[in-house]
């Protein structure tokens, strides 16, 4: 069962008229995607209010914000870990530690944190956002055959910790 | 995929979700956020804007030092009709090539005094003065008589004329006048209508200067 922010997948939810209902309404669930995304809590706040601020200059031509959000959300967490990689070439930067997390699940997540930012994106929307290959393959943007090689690949690489 | 994988993964997910915080001043760091952005475009328009600037500023200046350039090489050409104004041409420097052009400048013919000077400008510059002698006549569309041109030339020692290709020479006589001084002046006989270049020549054969004009005959 997937337990994270999928409301937007439902085609009956009524959608924020403002901006500021979207931030009220969706702002911490996009947060948490972004720290699932990036691995970072900071980092994925800020890329979160970075969309949002983006979003205000053309809110009028926005049909499904919500939808439009998670988007800019995937798109800038991508923009980020293509950054981090030019700058993880010259320094070695160490990944937060999860607190309160059990040993199987830190490992996972590490594991998680090293996949590439498509199957990484491909996980977390199916595991946690519970999204359909479809659904997947719109918010990033791809072909469901890419995500479909996308999950296989992601969880071979999880796999192996739980195998272990 | 294994239901323990699934759930698992689906855990470890919820456990690093569960742990995120928000800022309590989120919704101001947006307006910041916004702010910023807006400073990025506005200097990235202010550059760009500084830029287009710059290109078409050098592009201009380009432009005109080119049509400069082309001006030198070129002389005028014009009408000696009496009017005040008239139409201006340019004529390629060898004049007998009969090649005409726009003339990139404005060049003015006035008839000035019992003289009846023909003083050709180029805006304030004069290029050259044609004068008439007291025996010619004006008639309908020309002048009768010998006709006298005078070229801007300080330190020529003859003048040439070139109609449709055919070279006229005479005599020169250097004006001693202050009014014109250092102009030459040359008269020569059945000059026939058409364009003509106009040369002053140093003593070795350079042209110094030269102008051409649309003669009547």
């Amino acid at each position: 069962m997937a337990t994270g922010d999928h409301t937007a997948a439902s085609p009956d939810v009524e959608l924020p008229a403002t901006l500021e209902q979207l931030f009220v309404e969706r702002y911490a669930a996009m947060v948490r995607l972004a720290h699932l995304l990036t691995g970072s809590n900071a980092v994925g706040e800020d890329l979160v209010q970075d969309s949002l601020a983006r979003m205000q200059r053309r809110w009028d031509r926005i049909d499904d914000p919500v939808a439009y959000l998670r988007t800019a959300v995937v798109n800038a967490s991508r923009s980020w870990h293509r950054s981090r990689r030019r700058e993880q070439r010259r320094l070695r930067v160490v990944a937060p530690v999860d607190e309160n997390v059990g040993l199987e699940a830190r490992e996972l997540l590490d594991v998680l944190d090293d996949l590439p930012h498509g199957q990484r994106t491909a996980v977390v929307l199916r595991y946690y956002e519970g999204f359909s290959e479809a659904q997947i393959a719109e918010a990033m943007g791809c072909r469901p055959g890419t995500v479909k090689s996308h999950l296989h690949r992601g969880l071979a690489a999880l796999r192996e910790v739980i195998e272990r | 995929m294994s239901p323990a994988l699934d759930t698992r993964v689906r855990e470890a997910l919820d456990a690093r979700a569960a742990a995120t915080a928000t800022s309590p001043d989120a919704w101001a760091r947006i307006g910041h956020h916004g702010a910023r952005r807006d400073r990025r475009r506005t200097a990235i328009l202010r550059v760009a804007a500084a830029a287009v600037v710059g290109v078409l500023a050098l592009g201009g200046t380009i432009a005109v030092l080119t049509r400069r350039g082309g001006e030198s090489a070129t002389v005028a050409t014009s009408t000696p009709s009496g009017d005040d104004t008239a139409a201006a041409e340019s004529l390629a420097p060898d004049g007998g090539t009969g090649e005409t052009r726009e003339a990139p400048v404005d060049l003015r013919i006035s008839a000035v005094g019992e003289d009846r000077s023909v003083t050709f400008l180029r805006g304030e510059e004069v290029l050259g003065v044609v004068s008439v002698p007291a025996d010619a006549s004006e008639t309908a569309g020309g002048w009768v008589g010998p006709t006298v041109f005078g070229v801007a030339a300080t330190g020529a020692t003859q003048v040439r004329l070139v109609v449709e290709g055919v070279v006229f020479t005479g005599p020169v006589e250097i004006f001693t006048d202050p009014a014109v001084a250092g102009r030459v002046l040359f008269a020569a006989e059945g000059v026939p209508a058409g364009l003509l270049q106009v040369e002053s020549i140093d003593a070795a054969g350079n042209m110094i200067s030269g102008f051409g004009i649309s003669h009547r005959g």
